[in-house]
């Protein structure tokens, strides 16, 4: 793993953490995107960090990452090989110093006040919040909409989780709870295991953490012909163990 | 539910007009023909309408449409072609889960058996054994799993401390997909050693989708005894459907004959290696066999009397032989044929006897002939126990039969279909009870050699990977720590 360290590290409040692996130019509209969040958050008084997590990425998106404006010195860069959102993730977390960290994909893009919002949502909720946008538009190979699911509303109900996953894979938390909760590394060729965010968003709900939405955020997911959930579900994937599902973690919360 | 329905159809007619005028106008008309059909829908149907995109939402996408890609700004066609998405709520398979797991006595199994069901045979007789041994080696540490509908009234053989999850109760409460979804959990978290698939359908079906994730953890082990027909005579079972998908992921397929998986590696060229020949055991301390005294020229035949034993042979048989007794033990179980049995129990030379509990409690010792007539078969258990009991055999020369019943060790009969040969050949039999009893006693040295108990113990302890099983991935390896 090469990391392009920058300075500076202390009293850093959210680390925007950008996972990339082939977007090609496709990264530079989202780290517009991103930009603008951070320019909220910080006129708000957010300080931000970007660590940004090149996982294998082909030469274009190298190139468009080291042309982008926001490429300062500042930004963390870090080179892995994993080939794996997971352990790119994760690898990310380990660089991270912010007090919070906000899990952002390389082809995505965010309402302008998501950061700014979550923080504060954050304090609101409390530590054992993990929180996610409160509306998803997906845009690309195909247009749609929805909300995610907040944990105390009435529409949650835990048993669900066993056939579906009721969030996408931005999150906003403590740096803490990405500490406790690794992600899994699949490598779902190999493993035949998949589906990462899902496992995570198990595990964090079995280590009692609450999933809850920020009202008035988006985050804007960009759909493609073959996505990496499409080629899990062709490959046959399902998640790993989970402790949401083990007998003892059940017979507890009985 | 008038609305509704009125709503359903004018949905319809709005899909073909939208198709029909793409087609003639092109996609510039289809665009603004789908705003209007949009606006015309909130206006009349309000309540089939789902909740739109806030204006919140779309002043934000309005801004970045601008300032950072035109592709997300709301234009009409944006919106009325976006598809509202409610994530699915579906508690019950996981209720179902819950309550399942929560029957395991322990959070990890060194082996679990997948079984369709255990009723009164052959197989299940073999599954028993399977179970009883797993059991003696690694106690309070087996899991049985029953995956299809139908009753199993051998369940009280099996040990007391093996754990006994019954997923036939639900298999009419969700869906396919779901129960599948469901034993899939159960496999992975279980963290099983070892899984024996003994013709549980939905277990060779998990296989297939999901073996790569389950062999990380769990060594798959299958049984195959032998093909099924259907009703164009064309081979069908297990073997055939899913083995091709799955055999990747399986460590070892037990086959109780040798027939079988060479007929398999001649078909589909599979690795010789991924077989091995597992004979069945018998219970030789409670086999049958007592001194023989048979009583007059009496025959005795046992099985199920489903299509696949064929009873219409026997019924012919019966028939071109009315001076021969021939007692008939059991019962309907799967596919009955029922113009067969009708026959059978007009004959005034048959007895009909119904059901038997296990082939221990047929009475060998008092019958000249057993016959076996079945069209196909693995190694069929009443042939193994008829053997043991040193009763002459004359048999249908199908599957594993043949490593049974040979010229020197009995009456095969190689042209199955061909009545006569079997009333010659049972004739014969009876005519010459000294030598008939000799090959008999030579099939049971066979069955004494190759069906021990013993010799089944040790094919299990020195197949790679059953007993002395080594786990390449634990389950700390996914959770986090808590």
């Amino acid at each position: 793993m090469k990391t392009t360290q920058s300075n500076n590290d202390n009293n850093i409040d959210v680390t925007l953490l950008v996972t990339f692996h082939n977007e090609g130019v496709l990264a530079h509209s989202t780290l517009n995107s991103i930009e603008r969040c951070r320019e909220y958050a910080e006129k708000a008084d957010i300080s931000t960090e970007y660590v940004w997590v090149l996982d294998s990425v082909d030469e274009e998106t190298l190139a468009t990452l080291l042309a982008h404006p926001a490429n300062l010195a500042t930004v963390k860069m870090i080179h892995v090989d994993f080939l794996d959102s997971g352990a790119a993730r994760n690898a990310g977390i380990a660089a991270a110093c912010g007090k919070a960290i906000a899990i952002m994909d390389g082809d995505d893009y965010f309402s302008t006040n998501w950061i700014e919002r979550a923080w504060h949502s954050l304090k609101e909720y409390g530590t054992q919040a993990i929180l996610h946008p409160e509306m998803f538009i997906s845009f690309g190979a195909e247009f749609a909409y929805g909300w995610h699911v907040d944990q105390l509303s009435r529409y949650y109900d835990k048993h669900g989780l066993l056939m579906n996953n009721y969030w996408t894979s931005w999150t906003f938390a403590l740096r803490s709870v990405y500490e406790r909760c690794p992600y899994v590394t699949t490598r779902t060729a190999k493993t035949g295991f998949g589906y990462e965010d899902w496992h995570w968003n198990c595990e964090t709900i079995a280590a009692e953490f609450q999933h809850r939405l920020v009202p008035g955020t988006i985050g804007f997911y960009r759909k493609k012909k073959v996505s990496r959930a499409s080629f899990e579900t062709s490959m046959g994937a399902i998640i790993p163990p989970s402790r949401l599902f083990n007998k003892n973690y059940l017979r507890s919360t009985e | 539910m008038i609305s509704k329905n009125f709503f359903r159809i004018l949905q319809f007619f709005h899909r073909q007009l939208g198709t029909f005028l793409t087609l003639i106008f092109g996609d510039r008309l289809h665009k603004k023909y789908i705003v209007t059909a949009h606006r015309f829908k909130i206006f009349l149907f309000p309540a089939q309408t789902n909740p739109p995109i806030p204006e919140w939402a779309l002043a934000e996408m309005r801004i970045l449409g601008s300032a950072i890609d035109p592709t997300i700004y709301p234009t009409d066609t944006f919106i009325t072609s976006s598809q509202y998405y409610s994530y699915p709520i579906v508690p019950k398979p996981g209720q179902i889960y819950e309550q399942l797991i929560l029957q395991c006595s322990v959070e990890h199994y060194a082996f679990c058996f997948a079984i369709p069901w255990l009723k009164r045979g052959g197989a299940d007789f073999v599954i028993l054994k399977h179970i009883e041994l797993a059991h003696k080696k690694a106690q309070g540490k087996v899991l049985v799993i029953l995956t299809e509908p139908g009753d199993s009234p051998w369940l009280n053989r099996i040990p007391e401390g093996v754990d006994i999850l019954n997923m036939s109760e639900f298999v009419s409460q969700v869906s396919h997909e779901e129960i599948l979804t469901i034993l899939s959990r159960l496999l992975v978290q279980l963290q099983i050693d070892v899984l024996h698939i003994i013709n549980s359908r939905h277990v060779w079906e998990i296989v297939c989708r999901y073996g790569l994730a389950l062999r990380q953890r769990t060594k798959i082990f299958a049984s195959i005894y032998c093909d099924d027909y259907d009703e164009y005579g064309r081979e069908v079972g297990f073997s055939r459907q899913y083995l091709g998908s799955c055999y990747k992921h399986i460590t070892k397929i037990f086959s109780d004959n040798t027939t079988f998986p060479q007929l398999l590696q001649k078909t589909y060229g599979y690795n010789s290696a991924l077989f091995s020949v597992l004979k069945s055991p018998v219970d030789i301390e409670h086999s049958v066999t007592a001194n023989r005294k048979p009583i007059g020229h009496r025959v005795l035949w046992a099985g199920r009397l489903d299509i696949q034993k064929r009873p219409d042979l026997l019924a012919a048989i019966a028939e071109l032989m009315p001076d021969i007794e021939f007692y008939v033990y059991g019962d309907s179980v799967l596919q009955s044929n029922n113009t067969a049995i009708n026959t059978l129990e007009q004959l005034e030379n048959v007895v009909m006897k119904g059901h038997f509990d296990g082939v221990e409690n047929l009475p060998f010792n008092e019958f000249s002939v057993f016959l076996y007539t079945s069209q196909w078969d693995g190694t069929p258990t009443i042939v193994i126990a008829a053997a043991l009991a040193s009763i002459p055999i004359v048999a249908s020369c199908v599957g594993g039969v043949g490593d049974i019943i040979n010229e020197k060790t009995g009456f095969p009969i190689r042209d199955i279909e061909d009545v006569s040969l079997y009333v010659k050949t049972i004739q014969y039999a009876l005519e010459n009870p000294s030598e008939a009893e000799n090959l008999a006693l030579a099939a049971k040295k066979y069955v004494e050699s190759e069906h021990a108990q013993a010799t089944f113990e040790l094919n299990l302890f020195n197949t790679e990977g059953y007993f002395n099983h080594k786990s390449s991935s634990s389950q700390e390896d996914f959770l986090c720590d808590v």
